[in-house]
């Protein structure tokens, strides 16, 4: 029997962005990116993971709003064409390397090599869904698939309006049943927003636990004895697991984390900023530079970007199977030591964004592969494992309530309510009340009204994304953002007169909104009643 | 650059000023677009021209170089997609018309409050007091512990729409009323807030006595509630920490009376 018990969770989410009045769409990126560096290198490992008989377990939220775009004809149409043009890129720079500057002729067909690998994997392996990869993993009993909000909505803030926190759990847990075929036992609070109260959602929603930024359960009352290394219940009846920020701080640290190496890839140096346009061709369909995910060098060290080094890859492998190696020692460590002074067998809980994996860190899913081989092969102290397992085998929980918590900067709602964001809120809270009132208003309707209904629902679940806020307070592409805001709360307000008589119902308005915003097309607006 | 989810370590900052909130944001007149993104440039004189041909491309300078021809190119208009509701046209409301007050938690030293003013009910109010009584009243919010009672008087400047409110740290329930406040002293509510709670910071005091079994089917739920609050009574404790005394206002350094639009973050 292990010593304990490592609980691995990945968080994979996007916000929904699909524009079908433009050819291509910048931001419509953030999702090619993620599938070639993230997801689809992911799924490459639990392959090998699954063929070579290792015995991993690892939890993954798939949020409503990513498998919505994993499973769109236009966008998986879109991603194709986005592949093909970095293939033809990476095969181009071979031969311009190799004239130009033989330094990176080796990286130039590493990229030629593993874009086409993404391409196989992706086109005829998955035949372009990707939901089956995530659906063949769990049904071999290794991968566990949690939801998350419905458009990772931050609950915390919608607590004015109980029945949108509603609405953004049971529609999540409709759409996994949809995609994924089954019903979620556990769900990622977006941003670990919890409120307390907010259990009775999710018990309402078939939900049985959920994950806690650590203060989450070091900070309930009672004080748990074991801190994050056994989950708790709360009086609400969800079970909560405690982020453990040891092992966090060993991935995520910038500073001092593993990716920082300084032989892992630069991220802040690729070839869209850098070379000719011409050569670049389609991968700048506007000829406008933006990251296109081929780049030569590493990180090298504190040096400014003009001095980093070209990047090689063996060393960055061998650098990965290192750091896979040191923190399979520490959670061994980890696990013994707690262990003696806990006795039961410890759980530490490492969450974190999944696209941390591959687009940020490239080499993440590499480090992967290699830690969960080698806690495999090469020791028993730590064994991998998911929440419903650990309470499977340790089900007696202490008690104790969770204060509101999240795993933003500093622990609570700032990152979402700051003076960058707060404007949204007022809009927002009317718009929920509008929704429901509108619910009420018509316990049943006509097909076009029952359509304007649902488009309602849908606007304002795309204008509660967490998201929004998320990237107005960290400044990145803080238009956009605020666009999307207006654009959903514009036409959620729309819909609302139309239907309260201030205005005609326009068909032609509500064809275009459902074109553009076609995300949850099952959903019924009556889960705002 | 993508969104990128990467968390830096969280640094501490001291709070800034910050100008007054506005609710009304994005505003976009009719026929003007926002400037920064190409791809936001769906609207203005592009959006008028529906279905004729693209303006000409502007006049470029000669010496420039092939990068600044084709940068310069962005600020041409791009043939707008054709669009039969322009969300561009939509101004966020200044007030829905209603008086409503709401209490969002921040953190737990602030809170977060957002209300709107029916013009109807002042105009009523106006009636019944006063041009000059009116014109002398303060708008004023009343954050009252929901629980031990004790209040603080924040005296509003005019035209706020929001505020944020120091909180004291402590585990409490809070609620707001808005109203007006007249010379005399006199308060006139027009809307209350709804209750919210402040977060504990720190571990609690006492450890967790009572364990439950966890079940999938949810039986545990109903005693996992029943087991707490049996622990709990029996240590002869209520469920709400409390650690600072109750009633009375708030004491800012030095002991002094605290209250107040001085002693509020504002923006």
């Amino acid at each position: 029997m292990p010593a304990g018990y490592w609980c691995p969770v990945l968080h994979a989410h996007l916000p929904y962005v699909r524009h079908p009045e433009y050819p291509d769409f910048l931001e419509e990126d953030w999702f090619f990116e993620a599938l070639t560096e993230t997801y689809v290198p992911l799924v490459r490992v639990l392959d090998g993971l699954l063929r070579d008989g290792v015995d991993y377990r690892l939890t993954m939220t798939l949020s409503p709003p990513l498998l919505s775009m994993m499973t769109d004809a236009l966008l998986v149409q879109r991603y194709h064409r986005h592949l093909d043009r970095l293939v033809t890129l990476a095969e181009k720079e071979v031969a311009r390397t190799a004239r130009e500057d033989s330094r990176f002729t080796d990286v130039a067909r590493f990229y030629v090599a593993e874009l086409n690998d993404i391409r196989r994997i992706f086109r005829e392996v998955y035949g372009s869904n990707l939901t089956g990869a995530f659906r063949k993993h769990r049904d071999a009993g290794k991968l566990e698939i949690i939801t998350c909000g419905a458009t990772h909505g931050f609950l915390p803030l919608m607590d004015t309006v109980p029945q949108a926190v509603r609405a953004q759990v049971q529609v999540a847990v409709a759409h996994y049943r949809k995609h994924l075929d089954g019903d979620p036992v556990g769900i990622w609070l977006p941003e670990c927003g919890y409120m307390p109260g907010h259990e009775q959602y999710l018990l309402e929603g078939g939900l049985r636990y959920s994950f806690l930024e650590s203060h989450g359960l070091t900070d309930a009352d009672p004080r748990p004895r074991h801190g994050v290394l056994a989950p708790i219940i709360s009086p609400g009846g969800i079970a909560f697991f405690g982020r453990d920020m040891e092992s966090s701080r060993q991935v995520w640290s910038a500073e001092s984390g593993y990716p920082g190496d300084y032989d892992y890839r630069e991220f802040y140096r690729d070839v869209g900023w850098e070379l000719p346009l011409d050569h670049l061709g389609d991968v700048l369909p506007d000829r406008l530079r933006k990251n296109v995910g081929i780049k030569y060098y590493r990180v090298t060290g504190k040096v400014a970007l003009h001095e980093k080094q070209p990047y090689v890859p063996a060393w960055a492998r061998e650098k990965a199977a290192g750091h896979a190696a040191n923190f399979l020692h520490n959670r061994r460590l980890q696990v013994q030591h707690a262990a003696a002074a806990m006795g039961q067998p410890p759980l530490v809980v490492s969450p974190y964004d999944a696209e941390l994996f591959g687009h940020w860190w490239f080499e993440g899913p590499m480090f992967l592969d290699f830690l969960f081989r080698k806690m495999h092969f090469d020791q028993d102290v730590v064994k991998p494992i998911t929440a419903p397992e650990f309470l499977d085998r340790y089900p007696e929980c202490e008690v104790a309530q969770p204060p509101m918590s999240t795993w933003g900067a500093r622990g609570f709602a700032e990152v979402w309510l700051n003076p960058a964001n707060d404007w949204i809120y007022p809009h927002l809270d009317v718009a929920a009340e509008r929704m429901v009132e509108l619910a009420r208003r018509y316990p049943e309707a006509d097909d076009l009204r029952r359509r304007a209904l649902n488009q309602a629902a849908r606007e304002l679940l795309l204008a509660q994304a967490s998201d929004w806020a998320f990237i107005m307070k960290t400044g990145t592409t803080v238009e956009y953002a605020k666009k999307r805001t207006q654009d959903h709360v514009a036409r959620f307000t729309h819909l609302y007169r139309a239907l309260t008589g201030e205005e005609a119902l326009r068909e032609e308005f509500l064809h275009e909104f459902e074109d553009r915003d076609n995300i949850f097309p099952e959903i019924d607006y009556r889960v705002y009643r | 650059m993508a969104t990128t989810r990467f968390r830096r370590k969280a640094t501490k900052k001291a709070p800034v000023r910050r100008r007054k909130p506005r609710v009304a944001k994005a505003k976009v007149k009719p026929g003007r677009r926002p400037a920064a993104r190409r791809r936001l440039a769906a609207g203005g004189a592009a959006a008028q021209s529906l279905g004729s041909a693209p303006p000409p491309a502007p006049e470029i300078n000669g010496a420039a170089t092939e990068e600044e021809r084709i940068e310069s190119s962005k600020y041409v208009p791009r043939r707008a997609p054709k669009r039969l509701f322009e969300t561009e046209r939509f101004v966020f409301p200044e007030s829905y018309g209603v008086n409503r007050l709401r209490l969002l938690v921040k953190d737990p030293e602030w809170l977060f409050a957002h209300w709107d003013v029916d013009s109807s009910a002042l105009a009523s109010m106006r009636k019944e007091l006063g041009e000059r009584l009116m014109a002398l009243a303060r708008l004023t919010l009343r954050l009252s512990d929901a629980v031990d009672g004790g209040s603080t008087v924040i005296l509003l400047p005019k035209g706020a729409r929001a505020w944020y409110i120091r909180a004291d740290g402590a585990a409490r329930s809070y609620r707001a009323e808005l109203g007006l406040t007249l010379p005399s002293g006199e308060f006139h509510p027009l809307a209350a807030s709804n209750t919210v709670g402040t977060p504990r910071v720190g571990p609690a005091p006492e450890g967790a006595r009572t364990r439950v079994r966890f079940h999938r089917s949810g039986q545990h739920v109903t005693e996992a509630s029943r087991a707490l609050a049996a622990s709990r009574t029996s240590a002869g404790r209520m469920a709400d920490t409390r650690v600072v005394g109750k009633g009375g206002a708030r004491k800012g350094p030095g002991g002094a009376p605290a209250g107040g639009a001085s002693d509020t973050y504002r923006r």
